[in-house]
């Protein structure tokens, strides 16, 4: 029985977002703008679903008068995160 | 990147491994730390030994350049950190370099400390420390100090370059650790004079040489990635 992915990690730009958070502390918006390619509009409605699920952490503060968005994953994220590897790794195997 | 569009399996492994090898090129090893206390290190360790051999001034006082290099080593941290958009976890690697660094703090507060402490403690029993040459039939009165001290420093200066060799997969750190302890052992045999030469092949292939394919590397990525 092949467990289902999970819908909110299913898509790219999230999952792009959740894969470059995986492996860092924190990272900010910029940075992660800069790695996915993505507009600033997109981002924002995807980092805003993956903090409402609880995925993620988002913090706003201000660096020499700018606003600094920074993303941090949370220990959900982690679990979620490694579940849907998981069932990827099923899926892949069943399928060779 | 668009969003809504339906990913396939293949797609997400690609992602996920896309992303984490674009997170890994944000942390490449400069290697300007390794080069500075290789560097300092050595030349200290090979003036060191020329002062003793030829008679130069400032044979011990060398050494204090390790403390005058602790200001750039700072300025590195704080140049190499504010760029960054994304901060790293401290892994074993890092930690251990912090332990170093405190280890190495701890060692000149016992370097200090002991001769004196001891030389107190035999001051309060009534006893000194006498030097005797039985070839001139000579005895002078010697201020306690601690025995072939360079082959403790070769001990520590491998452990966190083993570390990061093991840990970071990074081979001349590998070798130059095991440069290290073969440098401890032969200390453990030698002059003081020559253990300080030691000490500086010790931090040139621990520390120098790999600090310079680290960098190499360094300005390579930067260059691919720009």
């Amino acid at each position: 029985m092949f467990k289902e992915l999970d819908p909110i990690l299913h898509s790219q730009l999230r999952l792009a977002v959740m894969s470059l958070l995986i492996g860092v502390k924190e990272a900010e918006f910029t940075f992660i703008r800069e790695k996915t390619n993505s507009t600033a509009g997109n981002l924002s409605v995807q980092v805003q679903k993956l903090k409402d699920v609880g995925y993620i952490e988002v913090s706003k503060q201000f660096k020499d008068n700018y606003p600094l968005t920074t993303c941090k994953i949370t220990k959900k994220g982690i679990d979620a995160f490694d579940d849907y590897v998981k069932a990827l790794q099923q899926y892949l195997q069943a399928g060779k | 990147m668009e969003e809504e569009k339906q990913l396939t399996e293949v797609e997400s492994l690609r992602i996920i491994t896309e992303m984490i090898q674009k997170t890994k090129k944000e942390f490449y090893e400069s290697g300007i730390a390794a080069i500075l206390w290789g560097s300092v290190v050595g030349f200290c360790g090979i003036y060191g030994y020329l002062a003793f051999t030829f008679n130069w001034p400032f044979k011990r006082e060398v050494w204090y350049l390790t403390f005058f290099a602790i200001i750039p080593q700072i300025i590195i941290v704080i140049k190499e950190r504010k760029p960054r958009k994304v901060k790293q976890y401290i892994d074993g690697v890092g930690a251990a370099w912090i332990a170093f660094a405190v280890t190495m703090v701890g060692m000149a507060v016992y370097n200090t400390a002991i001769p004196f402490t001891v030389a107190q403690n035999f001051k309060a029993e009534h006893l000194e420390l006498l030097l005797h040459n039985t070839q001139a039939n000579t005895t002078e009165n010697i201020a306690p100090f601690i025995p072939n001290f360079s082959s403790v420093y070769l001990l520590i200066y491998a452990f966190p370059t083993l570390v990061t060799g093991i840990g970071r997969r990074f081979k001349p750190m590998l070798y130059g650790a095991v440069i290290c302890y073969l440098c401890f052992i032969v200390s453990c045999f030698t002059a003081n004079t020559i253990d300080l030469l030691l000490q500086s092949i010790a931090a040139i292939s621990c520390w120098l040489i790999p600090g310079i394919i680290l960098s190499n590397r360094y300005r390579k990525a930067k260059a691919t990635h720009n």
